[in-house]
């Protein structure tokens, strides 16, 4: 139960931020000028630096990253200094991607990712693999994040609003602010989401260095809690740690919202500046909610590993039990996760509806206007989130499962994007074999679960999606021209068509 | 050749990727509360942030590859 110091402070925060959404919801709704699918949903590409670097860095860090992130540090600790590293790698792909894939979105007016790979390869299975690959990744991440919103919603409300009606109650606003002003309405939520993050953050961590000491105070009983914390990791676990950092580097830009951002840059410059500007957030972000998680250790070192996905909320009501002027930095920190899971949910759940409605509904009924084109991607947001709702009520698996699950399969795809971020001529048919291949290895190594083998999405030591990327990556690569050139030198006479 | 050229910040970022494991330390020095290893973790990150601010400015134009953009 949350501390009663909380619940009026919060309570007030609380409506200030609802209100707020639409209000500037509302806002964006006065300066869209046109209904066109450009203008709801990319903002008619005209977004300054402060709209744009807020609403990447609040999109970026999801709930996942402000409660998996400090629930990781508290049980495995010090090596979860490599999800700073992950976060600043996801950036670098961003920034890979970034450079053609808005040059290109300038001369065509790319809306979705769909549009850079159809331009690239001009192959229809290509584009309807990536377009299934991507909608998967987008309702699993929302998911995830709608049921860290259950949760979120039903400990601040002090149990008023249970799991359910926390999410059903929070995927209202978030879909009517949406459907109000589409990427325009998102971005300005998100420079309030993202300022939000930002501030409860340092905050949270300054509190705590001032109640409770600093990391170095700390660290002697940290040591006795547990010594294994400090140890070098093993090269077991270092193995592990890089395949972190790929599956990052290589998923995490693939997110559509991430490239949609892209595309609504409103210059080069801007676009270059909110990349520098995110590639130093991790440091304010991410490395603070693990400090916070190895603070937890401290305060409450014997939790079960179900009672740990709770730690922050722990961290915080012994932190204002011992600092009465910490109550309002306190709700300043909750309020920052909600933001960081609404903004993510919202950006998301805009991905997905313009994906389906101008790469699948576009194609399917011809000769539609702009106008009915942006009622039916707002339609497909309520239906959407409706469906999305239920599964997050009903789905059992956890929140950080959920997501690896996503990267794994989402990098498959990352072939595809590199390339053509690099310009490099790459026939559709050997792109999709890759993608095939990639997709059923990193199955395959997940799924032995249920075949009766033990265990899951990790196989010595490397995540199944980097299996699968690098079997992706064997089939597409030059290996195959060597192979074959090989094959050829040695058997002159034989006509056996291996792949080229 | 072009194209070889054009990996090479992708080829930089994953050395920064491979050198932020602490695969060759010994010592397990606690400094202001962090393990030795991990204030190393931490450095190679923040040059890989530094190197990826030099980069986007350095990098950009001949990534954008504005004048080739025919697709196959």
């Amino acid at each position: 139960m949350l501390n009663q110091k909380l619940f009026f402070p919060l309570l007030i925060f609380f409506i200030f931020y609802l209100t707020s959404l639409i209000l500037l919801a509302c806002l964006s709704k006065q300066k869209s000028k046109e209904k066109t699918l450009s203008d709801f949903y990319l903002g008619n590409r005209n977004f300054g630096f402060i709209v744009l670097f807020l609403t990447f860095y609040a999109t970026q860090y999801s709930g996942n990253s402000m409660i998996g992130f400090t629930a990781k540090a508290y049980r495995s600790g010090f090596w979860v200094i490599c999800t700073v590293t992950c976060m600043i790698a996801s950036v670098a792909g961003i920034f890979l991607l970034a450079p053609r894939a808005y040059s290109l979105s300038r001369k065509y007016n790319f809306i979705t990712p769909i549009d850079f790979l159809n331009h690239q390869y001009k192959s229809k299975l290509l584009s309807f693999s990536a377009l299934i690959i991507l909608l998967y990744g987008l309702a699993t991440y929302m998911v995830s994040n709608l049921k860290a919103l259950g949760h979120l919603m039903e400990f601040i409300s002090q149990g008023y609003l249970s799991f359910e009606s926390g999410i059903i109650f929070m995927a209202l606003i978030l879909v009517l602010y949406e459907s109000i002003g589409g990427l325009r309405s998102v971005a300005y939520t998100d420079v309030l989401q993202g300022i939000m993050i930002l501030i409860g953050c340092i905050g949270i961590c300054v509190s705590l260095y001032l109640t409770f000491g600093s990391l170095s105070d700390i660290a002697p009983r940290l040591q006795e809690i547990n010594p294994n914390h400090y140890k070098i990791p093993s090269l077991d676990k270092q193995s592990l740690w890089i395949s972190t950092i790929l599956l990052c580097f290589f998923g995490i830009p693939l997110n559509p919202h991430s490239i949609q951002r892209i595309y609504a840059s409103k210059s080069k410059q801007v676009l270059k500046k909110s990349i520098i500007a995110m590639s130093f957030m991790p440091f304010f972000t991410t490395l603070l909610v693990i400090i916070l998680g190895l603070y937890g250790l401290y305060l409450s070192p014997d939790l079960s590993k179900a009672e740990s996905e709770k730690i922050t909320l722990i961290v915080i009501e012994k932190l204002i039990n011992k600092n009465l002027l910490a109550t309002y930095i306190s709700v300043v920190f909750i309020g920052s996760v909600l933001a960081a899971i609404m903004s993510t949910i919202d950006s998301a759940l805009l991905s997905f509806s313009s994906m389906l409605t101008h790469d699948a509904y576009r194609h399917v009924t011809k000769n539609q206007t702009q106008k009915h084109l942006t009622y039916v991607g707002k339609l497909l947001s309520w239906i959407t989130i409706s469906i999305l709702v239920l599964f997050a009520i009903y789905s059992p698996a956890s929140i950080w499962r959920l997501v690896i699950i996503k990267l794994e399969i989402m990098c498959q795809l990352s072939p595809a994007f590199f390339l053509a971020a690099l310009n490099i001529k790459v026939p559709s048919k050997k792109i999709v074999k890759g993608l095939i291949v990639g997709i059923l290895i990193t199955l395959a190594i997940i799924f032995r679960k249920f075949s009766g083998f033990e265990i899951p999405t990790i196989y010595s030591n490397v995540h199944a999606g980097i299996w699968g990327l690098f079997c992706n990556c064997i089939v597409l690569l030059p290996f195959t021209k060597i192979v074959s050139s090989i094959y050829s030198k040695a058997f002159p006479s034989s006509n056996l068509d291996l792949p080229r | 050749m072009k194209e070889a050229k054009k990996l090479l910040p992708h080829i930089i970022t994953l050395l920064f990727i491979f050198l932020s494991a602490p695969y060759f330390f010994k010592c397990e020095k606690i400094i202001y509360g962090f393990p030795m290893w991990g204030i190393y973790s931490l450095i190679i990150s923040l040059l890989l942030s530094i190197y990826l601010s030099f980069a986007v400015i350095i990098f950009w134009d001949f990534l954008s590859d504005e004048k080739d953009d025919k697709s196959i």
